[in-house]
């Protein structure tokens, strides 16, 4: 097995604070390999690393078989980046974008215009090509990023949270081209994400990192059978505070609420679980208005080893900061 | 190699032809100041008498080849703001991530602002030659070089400043401190050989002075520097302005390879 990335016990440290607390992973040529975590768990930082943008406080990463901090040249030359903020030139076409990015990777000529026409025709921005970026909407500007990336057809592609902020369209859209590349180009990716469904729609395998940590790593069927357990949604009429603690059954794993009167509770099977908790609720008489119960999810995952919920974990200020400035740029 | 140096001039030059109205508002700038500037001074010292002090030149031929090279100055200078835009819209870390090296497309940068401010500092000269007869367009290919050699310096100084920062108005508060006192310094305004000793010393320290004394003595022949130090002829102000302006592109690219994204 080749593999594309290799980490070992990365660290970074910015003064007293760990971004990133010594992960290890790889990720084979050709795989899509997802960061799944809440904001500021140190998804970017890894990626800034990868990319030659950082230093590492320790620890070491090899990209394309090259040492990230001993030829960051080399890395460079064989990566394609999509930042979670965008970088483009607004002030230029797209077309001007990507004739700079060519050249800035060594491609001119027939040979670029070629590459610039097959990149934007890929991410259908080809009409617009002569178009000032400004005038672009924030899916477009997405799009015309990924071009750029794969413009050099890289043999890595690092993609930062690539749907971030989009419509659910324009989500569908990238993935869709995500997908492309690999199939057309065979680039190995890698991903970073907050959210569930992308991960579990894109990526081969994926690590769940928090607070700097991988602490979970597999396929997705392999991280939801971890839980090796079902959810029970039940609505009730009156949502009583603390009618969590009162469900002590035998087999309940874990009970909370999410929106409206519904509780969830995490059951090994939920057709044997189910008419249990019935009982339960009728002895403790409690009124029951559905009940529905579904396989884990990422989320489901996630809580289970935090204890929380992936997008209940709040923005940090400089988090808070960018999407501000996103806000503003698009 | 000169391929990573051309492309960021293009950008560099690009930018700027779309930025239209910053374009309207350096000219409409700069030709309120040679007016009522200019002209407001000329009419004051239109006597004989005055051009004593000008070694012959009457005020307007003195003051219009400083401006050629107090303009290029601050849009140089200036041009390094482009550096902190760059961080905050993104567009710095496609550079940084790119295997072109960071040096040339450094280079690139400076050249591209270079040839910008020095066809904003030829449309203030073109106006001057409207102004005035006295100015000799034989030196105008020696005024132009040497303009290049000081924009290429200026430019990297402010890219090395820019470096270093993270908010434009901290960098514009950099420059604004700097460039007052150096184009006062310069001599571009008054004859700085006449000025208090002191003062001559600081403006001698600044390699702006030595511009402004080229330019005017390639465009008039009269140079006021040699007045002070016999042995500060064009020649060797000429050198100074090299050795100063390789001395900051290198700072400049030296400051640019160490900059980061934190």
């Amino acid at each position: 097995m080749e593999y594309d990335i290799t980490v070992e016990n990365l660290v970074k440290r910015y003064g007293s604070i760990e971004a990133v607390r010594g992960i290890s992973f790889t990720v084979s040529r050709g795989e899509i390999f997802g960061f799944l975590g809440p904001n500021g768990a140190g998804k970017t930082t890894t990626i800034h690393i990868l990319t030659t943008l950082l230093k590492p406080t320790a620890g070491k990463a090899t990209v394309a078989g090259y040492d990230v901090v001993k030829e960051p040249d080399k890395v460079r030359r064989c990566i394609g980046v999509v930042f979670q903020d965008p970088s483009l030139d607004l002030n230029l076409t797209g077309y001007e974008n990507l004739f700079i990015h060519g050249r800035l990777y060594g491609l001119n000529g027939q040979r670029l215009r070629e590459k610039i026409e097959e990149a934007l025709k890929f991410v259908e921005l080809w009409e617009f090509r002569d178009k000032e970026v400004k005038s672009y909407s924030g899916g477009m500007r997405r799009r015309l990023e990924i071009a750029r990336a794969m413009l050099h057809t890289p043999k890595i592609l690092f993609l930062d949270e690539p749907t971030i902020g989009l419509d659910p369209q324009t989500r569908a859209h990238i993935w869709d081209y995500i997908r492309e590349l690999r199939r057309s180009y065979g680039t190995t990716i890698f991903l970073t994400t907050h959210y569930m469904d992308e991960a579990e729609i894109l990526c081969d395998r994926i690590a769940i990192i928090d607070h700097g940590k991988i602490i979970a790593m597999g396929t997705a069927e392999e991280l939801k059978s971890m839980l090796s357990s079902d959810i029970v949604y039940v609505k009730l009429e009156h949502l009583n505070g603390e009618v969590c603690s009162k469900i002590s059954l035998e087999g309940i794993k874990n009970c909370r609420v999410v929106e409206g009167n519904t509780i969830a509770l995490q059951v090994r099977k939920a057709s044997e679980a189910i008419p249990a908790i019935l009982q339960l609720l009728d002895r403790l008489e409690i009124r029951v208005l559905e009940v529905s119960y579904r396989r884990p999810s990422l989320n489901d995952v996630f809580i289970h080893l935090t204890g929380r919920e992936i997008r209940d974990s709040e923005a940090s200020p400089a988090e808070t900061m960018r999407m501000r400035h996103r806000a503003r740029v698009r | 190699m000169i391929e990573y140096v051309y492309i960021m001039t293009y950008r560099q030059i690009k930018r700027f032809i779309r930025a239209k109205s910053r374009i309207a508002g350096t000219l409409i700038n700069n030709i309120l100041w040679l007016l009522f500037f200019g002209l407001g001074w000329a009419y004051t010292l239109r006597g004989q008498q005055f051009q004593v002090l000008f070694k012959g030149l009457d005020y307007l031929a003195f003051l219009l080849p400083a401006t050629f090279a107090t303009s290029i100055f601050q849009t140089s200078f200036m041009g390094g703001i482009s550096v902190i835009w760059d961080k905050q819209f993104g567009f710095l870390k496609e550079v940084l991530v790119a295997p072109a090296p960071r040096s040339l497309t450094i280079l690139g940068r400076a050249l591209g602002d270079s040839i910008v401010s020095i066809v904003n500092g030829m449309i203030m000269l073109a106006f001057g030659f409207g102004l005035t007869s006295k100015l000799n367009p034989v030196g105008l290919p020696l005024a132009i070089a040497m303009g290049l050699v000081m924009a290429l310096g200026f430019t990297s100084m402010g890219i090395a400043i820019a470096s270093a920062m993270t908010s434009p108005e901290g960098f514009q508060l950099i420059v604004g401190t700097i460039t007052m006192p150096m184009t006062l310094l310069s001599g571009s305004m008054f004859p700085i050989n006449m000025a208090p000793q002191w003062m001559q010393i600081l403006a001698l320290i600044s390699p702006l002075t030595y511009a402004v004394d080229l330019c005017r003595y390639y465009l008039t022949g009269v140079s006021l520097l040699d007045s002070m130090y016999p042995w500060l002829n064009h020649g060797t102000e000429l050198l100074l302005l090299l050795i100063t302006s390789l001395a900051l592109i290198i700072v400049a690219m030296r400051m640019f390879e160490r900059t980061t994204i934190e």
